[in-house]
């Protein structure tokens, strides 16, 4: 083997990555020449120099950078902390929505009313007696807009029906009374508070106020209350000139607005008549060109044998001049209580072209 | 010297797969997420990988913030370590093209801080180092000033035949891992090195 190819191998022959024959052929070719024998054992002593050469101490400070790094590059921003640990994440949440909630509900309290709303005389809200006995005098705003708090409930209304109440009756002033109050009557147990739309028009005339001993025993149960009175109001805006003396009160805001089912009347009909009734009374709304709508509800009896009754609730809307046709139409089928009539006392005179709308109960007797 | 003393490699290779034993280990526990299963790892290998960078920049700082930064690309990548290779094999690799990098970058650097000795007349020229001819090798890599000399002539290498050298003769990684560790085919890898070794060998010459 010549010298020059026994260099350039030199270094696949200490590594001991040539063929044997290779490595037999360099081998022999060192062993004859001392040039090159002289030179693998340079190479070779090189090798061996490095391959001896101390390892290099890292100081300390790398492992602490690596730490540092690593923290750097893995850590999370304060605002992250903040949020990420559950049990800190979800009570914060909650907390967000209790305040979002509390916020809408403040902006919508807050919010303009769309009729101006006169101060209410002195009177209304002093809450002063009138002839002995006690008057109302609640915050319009907040009855307008709250959830109905005195809504009967079935078992006080079978209470009722069975057990009238003999206490005397409170008289309500109606001049002092806001108008949309009227027909909550707001009395402790407050039975009927149903609420109304804002009602800014007084009555043309003082509408019948009805003692609780003067009504019929059935009639007690819609009633409920232990002032005895009902003094019904209905939804109608009031025209420009008309506010003066009495109380004017805004519209609910207009996600709190109710829905109007106009006033109330309980129609009382032989048990032999009771049957198909209400589609005698749809008849007559459709007749008169109305709308019917017809709802079914439950009222708990108490009984175990009668343990619902399901009645039905005609909601008709008719043009309001039809208002007296319709409730002639209506006595015709049976008898309609004194609590039922006052829909005639506030009809607009004249012919008009507006609405009116009823809630027709049905009551065998 | 014995001319029939058994090639190096395999002694390299033989010690090689021993180290990496317990280091799989470490591997598998920083896996599993074990609290100072890395730590383990740096401590474990950080003496050879900030070696490596010092020699091949010439420079304790960078050789510092080299090697953090193997360890940190260590860090973020060992979940998807195949283990195909040693680790020590696989930081090593992280570390030659760190410090290829660093060295580009810093092109224009003049300063060296092993390096003393400037090389004599041009690259083919053997270097002439202090010290009496007659010492043995073994005997002067023991001494501080010869491991100077060997240092300042491996600095002296470009820094592919730098590379070369310090992986398979320092390291010892065999051609294989070195030819995957630089990225270049195996019969220009034995090319390569045999350049270098030669290259080194004549600038050691005086003393070896």
């Amino acid at each position: 083997m010549e010298c020059t190819r026994t260099w350039d191998l030199l270094s696949s022959y200490l590594d001991g990555d040539l063929s044997d024959r290779e490595q037999e052929g360099i081998a022999a070719h060192i062993r004859q020449c001392s040039r090159c024998a002289e030179e693998e054992r340079a190479l070779r002593d090189t090798l061996s120099l490095l391959r001896t050469l101390p390892a290099e101490a890292a100081p300390p400070e790398l492992l602490k950078g690596v730490r540092l790094r690593i923290e750097e590059k893995t850590a999370v921003p304060l605002w992250k902390k903040l949020f990420l640990p559950v049990h800190i994440k979800i009570p914060l949440e909650a907390a967000a929505v209790v305040l979002v909630f509390l916020l809408v509900y403040g902006i919508q309290k807050e919010m303009p009313p769309t009729t101006p709303v006169p101060s209410p005389p002195a009177s209304a809200e002093s809450g002063k007696r009138v002839s002995g006995t006690e008057t109302v005098a609640e915050r319009p705003d907040t009855d307008t807009t709250r959830a109905p708090k005195a809504e009967p409930s079935p078992e006080k209304e079978r209470k009722a029906i069975e057990k009238p109440s003999t206490e005397k009756p409170t008289v309500h002033a109606r001049p002092e009374l806001p108008a949309g109050l009227a027909s909550q009557v707001s009395t402790e147990s407050g039975a009927i508070g149903k609420e109304r739309e804002a009602v800014s028009e007084p009555m043309p005339e003082r509408p019948a106020i009805h003692a609780r001993s003067e009504l019929p025993a059935g009639l007690a149960a819609r009633v409920s209350t232990e002032s005895g009175m009902i003094e019904p109001v209905f939804p109608r805006e009031s025209p420009p000139g008309e506010t003066q003396g009495v109380r004017v009160f805004a519209a609910p805001p207009r996600l709190m607005r109710s829905e109007p089912f106009g006033r109330e009347v309980t129609l009382e009909v032989d048990r032999d008549a009771r049957p198909g009734v209400e589609d005698r009374i749809a008849a007559v709304a459709m007749r008169l060109g109305g709308a019917v709508r017809r709802e079914r509800m439950r009222i708990a009896t108490g009984r175990m044998e009668e343990a619902m009754v399901v009645s039905e609730t005609i909601r008709v809307r008719i043009p309001a001049v039809f208002a007296d046709v319709f409730l002639e139409e209506l006595e015709k089928l049976g008898s309609i209580s004194p609590e039922g009539i006052p829909g005639k006392l506030d009809i607009p005179p004249g012919p008009s072209p507006d609405p009116v709308a009823y809630t027709v109960r049905i009551r065998v007797k | 010297m014995d001319s029939d003393a058994p090639p190096p490699n395999r002694l390299k290779n033989n010690k090689s797969e021993a180290e990496n034993r317990p280091v799989d280990l470490l591997v598998e526990a920083f896996r599993e997420g074990k609290p100072g299963a890395f730590d383990a790892i740096v401590r474990a290998h950080q003496d050879r990988v900030y070696a490596f960078c010092l020699r091949m920049l010439s420079d304790r700082e960078d050789a510092l913030d080299v090697a953090q930064e193997v360890f940190l690309s260590a860090y973020r990548n060992l979940a998807g370590f195949r283990g195909e290779a040693s680790l020590s094999t696989w930081l090593l690799r992280i570390a030659a093209n760190r410090s290829l990098n660093r060295i580009r970058q810093r092109a224009t650097r003049a300063a060296r801080e092993v390096m003393s000795i400037e090389p004599q007349g041009d690259g083919d020229s053997p270097f002439q180092p202090p010290g009496r001819e007659d010492d043995h090798p073994d005997r002067m890599v023991e001494s501080r000033e010869t491991r100077k000399i060997l240092e300042a002539a491996i600095a002296n290498l470009d820094e592919d035949s730098r590379m070369l050298v310090l992986l398979s003769d320092v390291e010892g990684l065999s051609y294989e891992e070195l030819s995957e560790a630089v990225g270049i085919p195996l019969g220009t890898v034995k090319s390569r090195l045999h350049r270098a070794r030669m290259a080194l060998r004549k600038m050691l010459a005086p003393v070896v």
